[in-house]
């Protein structure tokens, strides 16, 4: 028998599945898409209305205010998700000992989302932990943190992050414990500080991990949808409603699964555009 | 010296306050599981359990019995057709290039699918054949993540496999499938122990799909502790489910510390 066939009997199975699971699915919500797909309608027919329900997104408060909604999640996360996990992991490459520590680092991002939503609800419980240890610091009010507009999607942000940032930690301590020791000491002989060590001679080297450490993040938080449904369901009023999770609603709550279809595909155009750019600016591949 | 010393002191307390973070909340389950539930708010918390009752363990045993049965299935035989097919698969990308780079970049690229594309479709072709609140409809849906995640991770592994073995086994008139049965399958045990785990903890742990393709018959752990966010949630209870839930995080933590970032970053980085 030939190599070639070999080949391809081994490829058969696995691609008749993803065909069957993936490409047939993918290729059928397009349909829908382009359809007034509602189940609230009478009918079994779903007219066929070209690109009216991407259109219709464009003209959508509620669609436009969960895009600005996501982007805001996305850059409270970063904000406080890299620092903590890239200080974390800096910490942990200073410990010979670190291998007892990172199991217990690993746990949350391994951690069912619901489940660690469902801690999230209990901590920050007005009358919860978190505000117990608030009230030792000196900060005596109770803070309601998921049922204030202002603090729930901070609220939210906070469990991605307890959840996500030994994600971050992981990857760029692989990236930091893959320079070679040479390099660091070479400078430190030289006179060079720790800060201008970390700047001119780790960061250029990490660039590459943290660039896959981000997009992974970024690209996970554009689609954030469990925390913001057990915690807040995208309230109080929409304050969290989030892209994911408004599209959700439109489509099995509303029952529009046209609309919501379109909204999906509105986000994988999204991310095709960010990935294809952030790749070209960190040339990463 | 002392400077030195110093250090380390700071290291210490602040490696402590990240085990406490890290660690509370998963300390703070096992004692609302434990305690009974009028206590659990009092205001100021006791950080040990004023009273024990095992009433929410039996309370969650009876209620979280089912999900527990639908995810173990769920999550077994995703990962079970995930590996079987995942292996050749990637043995294929990997040994014979099918596909060039870009078939497997799709691949890794399903991941990043935003949940509602695949769930309306899934939706309603299910609801046409039946499929909705059964496991296979979960267990199809799930395949969409893990399999296109078990070959990527596979073909990592065995990217960095040398390949000498294999042309020697070549060479002395084996054939290629007596090749990956008997030289390949072996050395690659590990790696498909660590697909396997990571495969049935993405299944485990998915919310979004086996929350819109179940109701009453193949619901999964993750959605039945959904089920009682808002008000009446029964802290206890819900606790000593979701703790169930953690078993195989706390596995792949402690077990397979090697590959963690590999399995988390789908072999982007290696650890």
């Amino acid at each position: 028998m030939s190599e070639k066939r070999v080949a391809y009997v081994l490829m058969l199975p696995a691609l008749i599945i993803l065909i069957a699971a993936v490409i047939f699915p993918l290729l059928f919500s397009i349909n829908v898409a382009l359809r007034k797909y509602d189940l609230r309608l009478p009918t079994e027919e779903y007219p066929f209305i070209g690109l009216g329900n991407f259109i219709r997104a464009f003209y959508d408060p509620y669609f436009i205010h969960s895009l600005l909604i996501t982007i805001e999640f996305i850059l409270l996360g970063i904000a406080l998700q890299f620092p903590l996990g890239l200080g974390v992991a800096i910490l942990l490459s200073k410990l010979s000992w670190r291998r007892y520590i990172i199991p217990a680092i690993a746990i949350p991002a391994l951690t069912p989302p619901i489940v660690a939503c469902y801690m999230g609800i209990i901590l920050f419980h007005p009358d919860g932990v978190v505000n117990y240890f608030l009230s030792l610091m000196g900060i005596g009010s109770k803070i309601p943190w998921y049922s204030n507009p202002n603090t729930a999607l901070l609220t939210c942000v906070l469990i991605d992050t307890w959840q996500w940032y030994p994600f971050i930690t992981l990857v760029l301590l692989a990236g930091i414990l893959s320079i070679p020791p040479d390099y660091v000491e070479a400078a430190r002989i030289d006179g060079a500080s720790e800060a201008r060590i970390f700047m001119h001679i780790m960061f250029p080297l990490l660039k590459g991990v943290i660039a896959i450490a981000l997009i992974f993040r970024i690209l996970e938080m554009l689609r954030v949808f469990d925390v913001i449904y057990i915690v807040t369901y995208g309230g109080p009023g929409t304050a969290t409603q989030v892209t994911n999770f408004y599209s959700y609603l439109v489509g099995f709550h509303y029952w529009d699964l046209g609309y919501a279809s379109a909204i999906g595909w509105i986000l994988v155009i999204i991310l095709s555009v960010f990935v294809t750019y952030y790749m070209k600016a960190f040339r990463v591949s | 010296m002392r400077f030195s010393l110093l250090i380390n002191i700071l290291k210490g307390v602040l490696i402590a306050i990240l085990l406490f973070i890290t660690l509370f909340p998963i300390y703070w389950m096992i004692v609302t599981s434990l305690e009974p539930w009028e206590l659990v708010l009092v205001w100021p918390p006791s950080f040990l359990p004023r009273e024990l009752t095992l009433e929410y363990w039996t309370w969650a045993w009876s209620r979280f019995l089912l999900p527990l049965r639908n995810s173990l299935i769920i999550a077994g035989v995703t990962t079970i057709i995930s590996v079987a097919l995942g292996f050749p698969a990637a043995y294929s990308f990997s040994r014979f290039k099918i596909g060039g780079t870009t078939l497997p970049f799709w691949v890794l690229s399903l991941r990043f699918l935003p949940g509602i594309v695949p769930c309306v479709a899934f939706y309603i072709l299910f609801r046409t054949f039946g499929l909705l609140d059964t496991h296979l409809a979960v267990i199809i849906a799930h395949l969409l993540i893990t399999l296109p995640f078990s070959i990527w991770m596979f073909k990592v592994f065995l990217d960095a496999m040398p390949r000498d073995l294999e042309e020697a086994a070549l060479v002395d008139g084996c054939t290629r499938y007596q090749v990956i049965t008997k030289v390949v399958l072996p050395i690659s045990l590990p790696s498909i122990a660590v697909v396997a785990l990571f495969s049935f903890t993405w299944s485990w742990n998915e919310f979004m799909m086996a929350l819109i393709l179940t109701k009453s018959q193949a619901y999964t752990l993750p959605v039945m502790i959904a089920g009682f966010r808002g008000a009446g949630m029964i802290w206890g209870g819900v606790s000593a489910g979701a703790l169930l839930s953690l078993i195989p995080a706390v596995i792949l933590a402690v077990f397979f510390q090697r590959y963690l970032v590999a399995g988390l970053t789908m072999g982007a980085v290696k650890g």
